[in-house]
């Protein structure tokens, strides 16, 4: 005759917390990769002149523009390759954007150092036009004068 | 009468309990991989501009750079046909080596001298950037640049 177990036979409730971290691991490394994705802008590659005295700032502006100029004199906004005067419209609209929203406008110039100073110097005076007191020459420390 | 009892087996979990240590492990290496990388940010050189200042043309009597005090130092920066650096301090050519000399002394003088950059189109930015630079180096108050008019048609 078989007896019922008076005892049920109970399996301790554990909880397996190991598939939790690593869920939650990998949520905080596809939130780290999808913002440095989106934060990092998409920068045409040029030389940056060469400046001891460079300063790092990682402040982020909503107001501000970043204007790359490469060594022909081509003028790109985040990775875009704009005409001179799409670039010159792209800083007005700037201008009237910060102006709007009583903020100040910032723009960072990225130019080749092996490029020509015209275009540099017609992007910095249209800023100058437009109010844009704020301006940036982006330049690189290494191997630096 | 004995009852059998039943000794909950423990199951042997040593296969099993090595899987989930290796997954975070490797999961902590992906995650500190990850938070590492990062973009190096530019450095920057500051520009402040005065609303709306553009001086064009600008005639300036060349006053001799060693007769102190000097109130305007005009750097002019123009490339010549052998695709060289010409610097006129003042309208009189210097090499740059004796720029960043004068511009020491007539820092050390009176920092409240304005710099005005006059630069042409055919110079490198690396060119003006280093003068620039050296100019904000000394901490001279003013650093204006040159503005030209276009010629009318």
């Amino acid at each position: 005759m078989r007896l019922p177990t008076q005892y049920s036979q109970r399996t301790p409730l554990r909880f397996n917390i190991t598939p939790l971290i690593d869920v939650v691991f990998l949520l905080i490394i596809f939130f780290l990769v999808a913002s440095h994705f989106v934060r990092s802008e998409q920068t045409e590659p040029v030389e940056l002149p060469l400046a001891g005295t460079g300063k790092i700032d990682i402040e982020n502006s909503p107001h501000r523009l970043t204007v790359t100029i490469s060594r022909d004199g081509s003028y790109f906004v985040g990775g875009e390759p704009l005409t001179e005067s799409a670039a010159f419209q792209r800083v007005a609209e700037l201008g009237q954007s910060a102006a709007a929203a009583q903020a100040e406008p910032e723009i960072r110039i990225r130019p080749d150092r092996l490029g020509q100073h015209g275009p540099f110097r017609r992007l910095y005076e249209h800023c100058a036009k437009h109010n844009i007191r704020r301006i940036q020459f982006a330049v690189s420390s290494e191997g630096g004068p | 009468m004995r009852i059998p009892s039943q000794r909950l087996r423990r199951g042997s979990l040593d296969n099993e309990s090595m899987t989930p240590m290796i997954d975070v492990v490797f999961l902590l290496l992906i995650f500190f991989v990850v938070a590492s990388i990062g973009q190096k940010p530019d450095a920057l050189l500051p520009a402040a501009m005065a609303p709306g200042a553009t001086e064009t043309d600008m005639e300036l009597p060349p006053p001799d750079p060693d007769q102190l005090p000097v109130t305007d130092i005009q750097i002019r920066l123009s490339q010549s046909g052998q695709r060289q650096l010409l610097i006129e301090l003042n309208d009189r050519q210097v090499t740059g080596v004796e720029l960043r000399e004068r511009l020491t002394l007539l820092s050390d003088h009176d920092p409240r001298s304005r710099i005005i950059l006059d630069v042409h189109d055919e110079v490198l930015v690396q060119q003006f950037i280093t003068v620039y630079e050296f100019c904000q180096t000394l901490a001279f108050e003013s650093i204006s640049f040159a503005v030209h008019q276009p010629e009318p048609a």
